[in-house]
């Protein structure tokens, strides 16, 4: 287990993590949040990149600047470096210096992602190189993997393919950490959620959890309605989108109230609605921030 | 130590230090071959003749080497994408750093050493072979004490060029990228050979203290001292040369010359560790630094500012553009901050001040 405890770091005058406390078990973790959230710098100081100010971390009860901490530990960074500019070789050349790596798997992925294995990988493009590095982490023997960004610049077709790798990485017992500011990559993958706002934790669980008070609706009203009719009824609005003539209302439960508004104002369409898992991040990194700003 | 890194690290160090080992060698080869043989005699009581140490070019470019070395290997501090690499790795911060540096020094004092006693050894094959045309007065470096005094200097050297080395290292890992650790490691090594002169004025040693080379050779002072010492060994009277009044300066500058380096070891491992986090970002200069280093300045522009003469008035100025140089090359940006900007016109008011009180 990971377990962040009051956690905060400063860089110059500007707070990068503020006072955050969290632990991270099994499954999938997505860690979502929009770009300066502080994602990266997280996964830094989990890694051991960075040390906390403030706060401690700890993997499996030992600190995480431990020797046999880190040893357990891959952090893979938006940027990933090859040493000496060499080839694939040289990725698994220095990294199987430090961790326990499976050749067989590290080559099997290689191939599976036709990546040329002579070429040098500083000439590669940048979705080339993650795959190169997401091979070498699918290959490593840890119990937890952090990975920045893992899909950026992949195609759709390899994006799936590494999705299902991950998956079964995870099956085998792997925690994987996964930031993301792209909500839709980390769909039908991330067991549960950290939404980080300005540093801070906005909200965390699964879908399910982060959705648990929210209720969309679809009305086609007669009339125009405002925000402020909307909040006049005592709803606690989070989103209003007009589609056409079509209003998406998503609200606070609040069962009565909507009943009111429903009753007063002429309407030919009302009917709740699913809400997706891209629009429930997004909302709830919304409301994080509307709760912060209040 | 993690030994599989070791022997990685080894690998890829191998070409560049053999490549540095070869040229040591050949300079080596060269010194030992063309220098001279004139050997040492003592031809009265006091006086001494003799030969200068041969294997003086070999120091200097072991010291050039040295002093290139660190920004090289400590590169992964410079960038974001390769400090990610090197942080996240099991291995204790301090014990990748310690073995980051350590190792190419260690390769390179390998080099060094064989280059050094191979020049010896040409150089007495050479005095053994010109022994039957010397007198018996001339013969004084067949005799093994001789070699001894190129045990102490071997040793000395390397002492010196462990603390230059630490300097260098130190500079290295509190800038930016490896242009600027370059500039502000000779610019540091520059102002520390100037440190000894403003220290004799301050305390107002005297006019003969500024005209001896001891003064000014900051980091060269093993290589301007060890001839020196080094014939004093031979004569066995070391107060021959280092008289009494030229002690304190002897003090200063030995004091000057390796205290940095033996006080970098110290920064190195317990305060500049951090810069690696800060890798691509701006820099990393804690006022425990900053403020030392301007004192020091400061001081340099107030008590060497009487030695330049006719340029006395331009050496403030000259000092006030050098500080702003070292700003910006360590913080990669001609903007520099507002606490740097103020504490430049501090200097600016201290040169002042020092003009008017030396008037």
């Amino acid at each position: 287990m990971i377990r962040a405890s009051g956690i905060r770091k400063n860089f110059a005058d500007k707070k990068a993590i503020n006072n955050l406390s969290f632990e991270i078990d099994d499954g999938i973790v997505g860690l979502v949040g929009e770009n300066g959230a502080g994602k990266s710098t997280l996964l830094r100081l989990l890694s051991g990149v960075y040390n906390p100010d403030e706060g401690f971390i700890e993997i499996d009860g030992i600190s995480n600047t431990e020797v046999s901490s880190k040893a357990n530990l891959f952090f893979l960074p938006d940027d990933p470096y090859c040493p000496n500019g060499g080839c694939v070789s040289e990725i698994f050349r220095f990294y199987s210096l430090f961790y326990e790596i499976d050749e067989g798997i590290f080559y099997k992925y290689i191939r599976s992602f036709e990546l040329p294995e002579n070429k040098k990988v500083s000439t590669f493009s940048k979705g080339m190189r993650r795959q190169a590095f997401l091979s070498l982490c699918l290959a490593m023997k840890i119990k937890y993997l952090l990975l920045d960004e893992a899909f950026d610049g992949i195609d759709p077709l390899t994006m799936e393919k590494v999705k299902k790798a991950l998956l079964k990485k995870r099956q085998s017992g792997v925690s994987i950490v996964i930031a993301s500011h792209n909500i839709h990559a980390l769909d039908g993958i991330a067991d549960t959620f950290l939404l980080l706002t300005k540093g801070e934790l906005g909200a965390s669980g699964n879908k399910e959890d982060l959705s648990a008070n929210l209720k969309k609706y679809q009305v086609l009203f007669k009339e125009d309605v405002t925000k402020e009719d909307i909040i006049s009824f005592g709803l606690r609005l989070v989103s209003l989108k007009k589609v056409g003539s079509i209003t998406h209302l998503i609200v606070y439960e609040n069962d009565q109230a909507i009943q009111r508004l429903m009753q007063a104002k002429e309407h030919i369409l009302f009917e709740p609605i699913p809400i997706d898992a891209d629009e429930i991040l997004a909302l709830s990194m919304a409301v994080a921030k509307e709760e912060e700003n209040e | 130590m993690n030994k599989k890194f070791l022997a990685y690290q080894i690998k890829n160090l191998l070409p560049m230090l053999v490549g540095m080992s070869i040229v040591l060698l050949f300079v080596a080869f060269l010194s030992g071959i063309f220098s001279d043989v004139t050997v040492f005699v003592r031809t009265g009581e006091t006086e001494i003749n003799g030969s200068a140490l041969a294997v003086i070019p070999l120091v200097i470019f072991f010291f050039v080497f040295l002093f290139s070395l660190p920004q090289r290997v400590l590169d992964y501090q410079y960038k974001r994408q390769i400090s990610d690499t090197y942080l996240q790795i099991p291995m204790g911060r301090n014990a990748l750093r310690i073995q980051i540096v350590l190792v190419p020094f260690v390769m390179l004092l390998i080099g060094f050493t064989l280059a050094f006693w191979a020049e010896v050894g040409i150089y007495a094959s050479r005095v053994v072979a010109t022994k039957p045309y010397l007198s018996e007065m001339e013969n004084t470096a067949v005799y093994s004490p001789y070699y001894l005094g190129y045990l102490y200097a071997y040793l000395h050297f390397v002492f010196a060029g462990f603390c230059l080395y630490a300097f260098v290292a130190c500079m290295s890992s509190i800038s930016n990228s490896a242009r600027s650790a370059s500039l502000t490691s000779g610019l540091g090594l520059t102002a520390l050979s100037l440190a000894p002169a403003a220290v004799a004025s301050f305390f107002n040693l005297g006019r003969d203290f500024y005209s001896n080379p001891y003064m000014f050779s900051g980091v060269a002072l093993p290589i301007v001292m060890q001839n020196t010492v080094f014939q004093n060994i031979i004569a066995s009277d070391f107060s021959e040369t280092i008289g009494s009044y030229q002690l304190p300066i002897f003090i200063i500058s030995v004091v000057l010359a390796y205290l940095p380096g033996i006080l970098s070891v110290f920064y190195y491992f317990f305060v500049s560790e951090k810069k690696g986090e800060l890798a691509g970002s701006k820099s990393y200069c804690p006022w425990y630094v900053k403020v030392p280093a301007f004192l020091g300045m400061m001081m340099l522009i107030m008590f060497t500012s009487p030695l330049f003469g006719i340029f006395r008035l331009a050496s403030g100025p000259l000092f006030l553009v050098l500080t702003y140089f070292i700003m910006a090359v360590y913080d990669s940006s001609f903007k520099i901050d507002l606490a740097s900007g103020i504490m430049i016109g501090i200097e600016g008011l201290v040169f002042i001040t020092g003009v008017v009180i030396n008037r």
